[in-house]
């Protein structure tokens, strides 16, 4: 790496500040086209919507300011609340259940040797499909009348239109769908423990699940914590399956945030009261991300 | 040499094909026809595009209901749109107060050879009607069918349930009792759920079944040029509760989801099916097929409440896309109401074909149509009970009274709301999204 | 169960009989790992097996697990009644189009905030970071008022542009861009070589692994996007292959068999890619979630 950051220009030779400068018209050149898009189509929007959640914008921008009234009305309004609980509860669905089945499963497939590629190429395939192959294929496995689970256990539950079943349905969906990430991060993690530790642990006469608890599950923490993490953060995110599989449904038991945006945003043409949920979404991601930040950081050191 | 040959003879060849591409007009045509009667569309476009060279019409089919109108919406706010669609009349006083819908004059009509009164008089009606509640005048749609609510009925399970006329059709019910006592039959003597009605991801249909058992009531929504209320709590309340009351005893499908629904009639799992005229042609094409293992049968809806058989129905249009950013150009409004022409004149009977009844009258009178398998078992009477949704921006496909109607109707049929809190919020909801 | 993981390493010396038992165990544990390995796949199965299979046999009752008789009417129905032909352009474009940009921008971006040192480059990186947070899902009215504004909805252009904003691979790209020796730029530039020659002939080669992986995950993932396509796309034609498919799905009728066909049809390319690449998706993966 090329030193010497200049502190005090002032003194530097002519020929040096030309250098200075042609050297920061390179680094401008080889970061503008990145900056270019990410300002233009992340931070702008980001700042933009801000602005819009205090106006009655349509779907064109147009509109004009009205204060806080999108955001009394918001939090007056039941079916907010309905949507902010229901995205709480896949994330209570989703969460802890993906990351105790990845780690099940993570163990699972440390156990094996020659399968376990092959293992883990199972339980990771689903991750690579479009998220409409996801829901089309869960929607006949589970159809309620000709679907295959139905028919096995004989059961006439409706999984994706149940008042009561609907969110548990899409959140098993979904860790069926998203799981074999998880699987891939405990794998690396397991093979990250020294066997040593495991070594010296079985001397001291440590086996089963003493082992487990005093070496394996503190080794593993800060995979844990990672996971955990990446998982809430995009539970928050809930739309894809949501719409696919119920659209919001029954009667709005399956009504979570995202959905309510779009519904209010591209459906009602209400611009900027849709903004001010977005707002309410990314102010959670954001609380969310900074304690991922801490997290991670303490994990490194 | 061979080479400057090939050129000499392939240069005019290309040179012609591309004049003949210049001078064509290409039409964008967006429909939301999924299924039977997507084919028959299909068909319509494809011996367009045959019978003449000027225009090629780009049929595009989007998702039906409420993702097709906020595409449409979009793409009037972005200027992006297609150069014709189809549209719900149901749907016109909403398109027309987000600005969608663009006006289509008589002289314009007349480039299709057509003129309105060539037109179902009570759809022009309703056009009309609906273009003034918006504070416009004119029209800005054109009718191509009437569609409706019908009964399908499996002909071999209900001999099996002695419900079968001395004709081999199925005679119809004449009130409620009547019809509770005929599902009771067939449920005692042949052992299937009697009745398919989808109720799952579908607000659609309980919301035609509900409508027309409310309307045979002498029930009104719009009273006044206003959204009324008053008629919700009684016959509303009784309408509800008859479904409710079905589905309790298992006489409708429970919990079913659209395609289930004409799954599990076409395999002879439910002897009647609740359904649009649109599935016709999936009865035509399955036995065409042999895939349909029994004889079926097809009446309108019956009058349940004495006299009044007014049914619930819907019209399909052909509309132009309000683009205020890109306006069509003459050339491509002439190529769109050539197309309009033709898909009402020579694609009329086709569009029959999926069960749908023709506006253009010249067509609703032919005797081609009059003699058509299976439409003449229903379209006489349903065409004179077909009744249309009140002429409020909140009804129609897509519109928020699906919401309404999912989020209220649908817990009465699944037992988790007696029909009376049901209409109270089904009622609360209405005049929410009315404000 | 979990406890059997190390038994082999462990040094004490394990009587015969506890050898025979933890060997059953171990068998056990074996079998019911590649049980539930089979149940995952088993609904990807019944997908393709579904998919060939008559309308009416798909709706039959006991449902067979192999067909009684092959049927692939189903899939030349839906090539020849949807677009999916087109709509499998469309996605192999804008994938391959969002790939090639993404690793570029990032490349450029990374290297100037790993190797140069500039005014300005510090607070660049924080930026950069910051954007790491934020989810574009939440401003999605603005993007679509911008994207509508510049003209771009219902193009190629607006659906690949937004896409091209993620910071996550300028971040992986400047960590192992920091971990290259200083040694090996600094003697190409004592040698005169430019920035750009520094990058393209040294960082990108030495990096070489972490580009194969992060493209084929950027390409997984920008062949998967759903939502962003799903709004910016009026036209049927002009769709992608995720939000095509939905498309087919709303059709009326027996369609199970059909629909199916199209699942499987749509799922092709990144099963295929995954089943190569394993490898290298593992490591994109890996990467993404910031684990190296």
């Amino acid at each position: 790496m090329l030193n010497t950051a200049p502190s005090k220009t002032g003194v530097l030779s002519p020929e040096k500040r030309t250098q200075l400068r042609k050297r920061w018209l390179t680094a401008m050149l080889m970061a503008a086209p990145f900056i270019l898009f990410y300002l233009l189509f992340l931070i702008y929007p980001t700042l933009r919507v801000i602005q819009l959640s205090f106006t009655d914008a349509d779907l064109a921008g147009n509109g004009v300011w009205v204060g806080l009234t999108n955001y009394t009305k918001l939090f007056t309004e039941p079916t907010f609340w309905t949507a902010l609980l229901n995205t709480l509860y896949f994330i209570l669905l989703t969460v802890v259940p993906n990351t105790l089945v990845g780690l099940g499963l993570a163990l699972l497939v440390m156990r094996l040797k020659r399968l376990r590629n092959l293992a883990m190429a199972a339980f990771f395939l689903p991750n690579v499909l479009p998220v409409s192959v996801v829901t089309s294929v869960w929607n006949w496995v589970l159809d309620s009348n000709f679907g295959l689970v139905n028919y096995l256990t004989g059961s006439t539950v409706t999984w994706f239109q149940d008042p009561v079943w609907a969110m548990p349905a899409v959140a098993f969906v979904t860790i069926w769908w998203t799981v074999g990430f998880n699987v891939l991060l405990f794998i690396a993690g397991l093979q990250n423990i020294p066997p040593e530790l495991y070594e010296a642990a079985a001397l001291d006469g440590a086996s089963g699940f003493r082992l487990f608890r005093s070496i394996t599950w503190p080794s593993l923490w800060p995979v844990t914590s990672l996971i955990l993490l990446l998982q809430l953060i995009a539970q928050f995110k809930i739309f894809d399956q949501i719409y696919l599989l119920t659209t919001g449904g029954p009667f709005d038991k399956t009504l979570v945030l995202l959905l309510y945006a779009y519904r209010e945003g591209f459906q009602q043409q209400h611009g900027g009261y849709s903004s001010a949920i977005g707002v309410v979404l990314m102010v959670i991601i954001l609380v969310v991300s900074a304690l991922q930040a801490k997290l991670l950081n303490r994990g490194g050191r | 040499m061979r080479l400057p040959r090939m050129l000499a003879l392939g240069l005019p060849l290309t040179l012609a094909l591309s004049a003949a591409a210049q001078a064509q007009t290409t039409v964008t045509f967006w429909d939301f026809f999924g299924g039977g009667d997507g084919i028959r569309m299909k068909q319509i476009v494809d011996d367009f595009n045959k019978s003449q060279k000027d225009i090629v019409v780009n049929r595009t089919t989007q998702t039906w209901g409420n993702p097709f109108y906020t595409k449409v919406h979009t793409s009037v706010v972005s200027g992006q749109t297609p150069d014709v669609m189809t549209y719900h009349l149901s749907a016109v006083p909403s398109g027309l107060k987000k600005n969608d819908l663009r006006a289509i004059t008589p002289a314009e009509l007349a480039m299709a050879g057509l003129k309105i009164s060539d037109f179902q008089p009570n759809l022009v009606k309703t056009l009309e009607t609906d273009a003034k509640a918006a504070g416009k005048t004119g029209i800005y749609a054109v009718p191509l069918d009437t569609h409706t609510f019908v009964v399908y009925y499996n002909k071999d399970l209900l001999k099996k349930a002695g419900l079968l006329g001395a004709d081999g059709m199925m005679p119809a019910m004449k009130n409620i009792a009547d019809m509770t006592k005929a599902l009771q039959t067939i449920k005692d003597k042949t052992g299937v759920t009697p009745m398919a009605l989808s109720t799952n991801q579908d607000s659609a249909t309980p919301w035609r079944l509900w409508y027309s058992l409310f309307l045979q009531q002498g029930g009104t929504m719009f009273k006044g040029g206003k959204l009324y209320l008053g008629d919700l709590d009684t016959k509303g309340k009784a309408a509800l509760q008859t479904m409710a009351d079905w589905t309790k005893a298992g006489l409708l499908t429970k919990n079913t989801a659209y395609p289930a629904g004409v799954a599990l009639f076409t395999a002879g799992r439910t002897a009647m099916m609740f359904n649009g005229n649109w599935e016709v042609p999936t009865m035509v094409d399955a036995k065409a097929k042999g895939s349909l293992k029994f004889d079926y049968g097809i009446m309108s809806f019956p009058a349940l409440y004495g006299s009044n058989n007014e049914t619930w129905a819907d019209s399909h249009e052909l509309a132009i896309p309000n683009n205020t950013k890109t306006p069509i150009s003459p050339e491509k409004l002439k190529a769109v109401m050539t197309f309009i022409g033709y898909v009402n004149k020579q694609g009329g009977l086709g569009w029959a074909g999926g069960g749908h009844i023709p506006s253009y009258l010249p067509t609703q009178n032919s005797a081609a149509f009059k003699a058509l398998q299976p439409n003449v078992q229903y379209s006489v009477k349903s065409a004179k009970d077909a009744t249309l949704e009140p002429n409020v921006p909140i009804f129609g496909v897509g519109g928020p009274v699906y919401d309404a109607v999912g989020n209220n109707f649908t817990p009465v049929l699944l037992g988790q709301l007696t029909a009376e809190q049901g209409i109270s919020k089904f009622k609360a909801a209405l005049i929410n999204f009315n404000k | 169960m979990t406890a059997t993981i190390n038994k082999s390493t462990t040094t004490k010396p394990p009587a015969p009989l506890s050898v025979r038992l933890s060997r059953l165990w171990g068998g056990v544990i074996t079998a019911l790992t590649l049980v539930l390995a089979a149940a995952w796949v088993f609904p990807m199965y019944w997908a393709v097996v579904t998919s060939v299979k008559p309308d009416d046999e798909t709706v039959a009752a006991p449902p067979t697990l192999w067909p009684q008789k092959f049927d692939f009417s189903s899939y030349s129905y839906i090539f020849q009644n949807s677009p999916i032909v087109r709509w499998y352009i469309n996605s192999v474009l804008t994938a391959v189009l969002i790939t090639f940009l993404v690793l570029l921008l990032s490349i450029l971006c990374a290297y100037a905030l790993s190797q140069i040192n500039f005014r300005g480059r510090t607070w660049l990186y924080w930026l950069v970071l910051a954007g790491f947070m934020i989810p574009f899902q939440a401003s999605l009215i603005p993007l679509f008022i911008f994207i509508n504004k510049l003209g771009l909805v219902n193009s190629y252009t607006g659906l690949v542009v937004p896409q091209l904003a993620a910071p996550i691979a300028v971040v992986i790209y400047k960590q192992f861009f920091d971990q290259v020796p200083h040694e090996l730029g600094d003697a190409a530039r004592i040698d005169g070589a430019s920035e750009w020659r520094v990058l393209f002939g040294i960082f990108l080669p030495l990096n070489w692994g972490i580009t194969v992986s992060l493209g084929i995950v950027t390409f997984i993932a920008a062949w998967n996007n759903f939502l962003w396509p799903f709004i910016v796309m009026n036209d049927t034609a002009k769709l992608t292959i995720p939000v095509g498919i939905t498309q087919i799905q709303s059709a009326y009728g027996v369609a199970y068999a059909k629909t199916m066909a199209t699942a499987v049809t749509a799922a092709v390319p990144t099963v295929v890619a995954y089943l190569i690449f394993q490898r290298r998706v593992t490591e994109g993966v890996m990467a993404t979630a910031g684990l190296k």
